[in-house]
């Protein structure tokens, strides 16, 4: 297998990593589902490449814009979880892939169908990254956005989301502001989404509405949802199955939509945490094989 | 400490509360009893801020708090166990209780406090809360409400779920927490016969507006009272 080949398969998979990991700030511990998540890939991936198309912005000097423009969508397109209930959400979610993909396709500013081209490989020391640079770079978002992401989950700010997306009415009880880590969710879960957006935008080098439709963001979900909502390490586990194995199974490329969506059904209907969530068939028979390692280990002191 | 005046509240076109005047002392035990469907836990929810009010005033230690958001009002002193507890089965009982104390900075002595005043929950401490009974919920459901350090505890339906021996164990509770640190709490109830043995004043409520209010002697010897809800 050319070295090439396996860096590009890395590089997609470590930005659909990104991708899982900030879902799971919003749909796993806020437990608002969103099946939109591909609009918020879509605006960082936009956003990036029209900073450094139209404006002439290097990556570097795009990307803190980046976060911070995605950061306000996500607070922005937050503010309807406040008034809707979980159901109604997910509706509302699907239809914010529309009114994106939309947007980028009839304005012009946008580029329209035609999308935006020429976007450049960002540049290190002067000289434009080549795959494997591009690879290393991806390589270090994903662990800043794996650590931090790990950070935020020993913070109040997870209890908080995790205790509202269980029960609102008890998390208002005990005083927490529920509005607030709400937009907290989004606004996070979009931040990250949007580095996302701007590494595949940087990489690929165009970007069109195409590329961001609602099929991605069950994509998304799917990963998530197959490695376990909740758990940073589902989130990873999710994306690396997922973006992996059509490229073992080349069959399965064709089948994309059915594979997602499939998974996506099966795992809400047999295995809702997903196969390394909390309590998992997996995650438990690990922990009864440690208990007995570790029990064993007891009875041979003597 | 709280003065409710004219509340009125709805659900949707609906009023469930149509003008309710309804005052709670500084560490005093009062309650609120209806048959179902009266408006109890409307009213504890309007003062807890997690229903909205059409009209009428709510002020709590002399501040007007109708306009409030809810999370505001916990860091204020009011505090709610809602009705059914409502804790978080897969948490253990441990974090359901260190999240009930969200508002608070120092929680440890909180922590003290609820473990002497239900020492099965700390025992339990570790246990993940959806394997304790029905009445040790119960219990977690009022501690996580302690743990916000209220001046004035919402209580809503805590005999249901409960074996009838420990009601008024439970209830004696509220007692103590007054008696010992001068804690004002309203508590809604169905089971007027052991609230009423254990409150200083009621108030008894009828589709959404107070029918009868005194205190708890009065309320125990009124014809009325007796006949419709204590089953005499
Ligand atoms: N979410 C809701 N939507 C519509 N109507 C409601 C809602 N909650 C309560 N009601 C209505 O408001 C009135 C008062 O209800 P509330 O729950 O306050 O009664 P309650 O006295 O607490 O009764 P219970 O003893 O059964 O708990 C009832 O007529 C009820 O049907
Ligand atoms: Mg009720």
């Amino acid at each position: 297998m050319p070295i090439g080949y396996i860096l590009t398969v890395g590089t997609f998979t470590g930005i659909f990593m990104i991708l899982t990991v900030s879902l799971n700030v919003l749909t796993g511990y806020a437990k608002q589902v969103s099946l939109g998540h591909a609009a918020f890939f879509a605006i960082g991936a936009y956003a990036s490449a029209i900073l450094t198309v139209k404006f002439g912005l290097s990556f570097w000097a795009a990307l803190p814009c980046v976060v911070g423009i995605t950061t306000l969508v996500g607070v922005f397109l937050g503010l309807p979880s406040l008034r809707v209930s979980h159901d109604f959400l997910v509706l509302s979610t699907i239809g914010l892939n529309f009114i994106v993909g939309s947007v980028f396709r009839y304005f012009s500013f946008f580029g329209g169908s035609m999308g935006i081209v020429g976007i450049p490989m960002p540049e290190f020391f002067g000289h434009p990254l080549g795959t494997a640079g591009f690879f290393g770079l991806t390589l270090l978002f994903v662990i800043l956005t794996i650590l931090t992401s790990f950070y935020f989950s020993r913070t109040w700010g997870r209890l908080a989301m995790e205790a509202f997306g269980e029960d609102e009415v008890a998390a208002k009880a005990m005083g927490i502001n529920v509005a607030k880590f709400k937009i907290y969710a989004f606004a996070i879960s979009s931040a990250y989404a949007g580095i996302a957006g701007a590494l595949w935008a940087h990489y690929v080098g165009s970007v069109f509405p195409d590329n961001f439709g609602f099929d991605r963001s069950i994509d998304i979900l799917a990963m998530l949802v197959l490695g376990g909502m909740g758990t940073i390490r589902g989130a990873v586990f999710g994306a690396l199955v997922l973006q992996m194995l059509p490229e073992g199974l080349r069959v399965i490329q064709n089948y994309r939509m059915l594979v997602s969506g499939g998974i996506l059904a099966l795992m809400i209907l047999f295995q809702p945490m997903g196969l390394l969530g909390r309590g998992s068939f997996l995650v438990k028979g690990f922990e009864r094989l440690r208990g007995r390692l570790v029990s064993h280990e007891a009875e041979d002191m003597p | 400490m709280l003065e409710v005046e004219g509340l009125v509240v709805g659900y949707g076109k609906i009023a469930a509360l149509m003008g309710v005047d309804l005052e709670v002392g500084e560490g005093e035990l009062v309650a609120i009893i209806g048959a179902n469907g009266a408006g109890k836990s409307t009213i504890l929810a309007a003062i807890a801020g997690l229903r909205p009010v059409h009209g009428g005033a709510i002020r709590f230690r002399g501040r007007r708090i109708e306009g409030l958001p809810s999370w505001s009002r916990v860091r204020l002193g009011l505090a709610l166990v809602p009705e059914g507890g409502r804790v978080f089965p897969d948490l253990s009982v441990e974090k359901n209780l260190r999240l009930g104390a969200f508002t608070v900075r120092e929680p440890k002595q909180h922590l003290e406090l609820v473990f002497s005043l239900f020492p099965v929950l700390q025992e339990r401490r570790r246990q993940r809360v959806g394997t304790l009974s029905g009445g040790e919920r119960q219990m977690l459901a009022i501690g996580r409400a302690l743990m916000a350090d209220p001046q004035l505890l919402l209580v809503d339906e805590v005999s249901m779920g409960l074996m009838p021996k420990l009601v008024p164990e439970v209830l004696e509770t509220f007692r103590r927490l007054r008696d010992e640190r001068g804690m004002s709490v309203l508590l809604a109830e169905q089971n007027a016969r052991e609230a009423l043995a254990v409150v200083d004043r009621g108030y008894v409520l009828k589709n959404g507006q107070v029918a009868l209010h005194g205190s708890a002697e009065e309320l125990r010897a009124d014809p009325q009272v007796k006949q419709a809800y204590l089953g005499a």
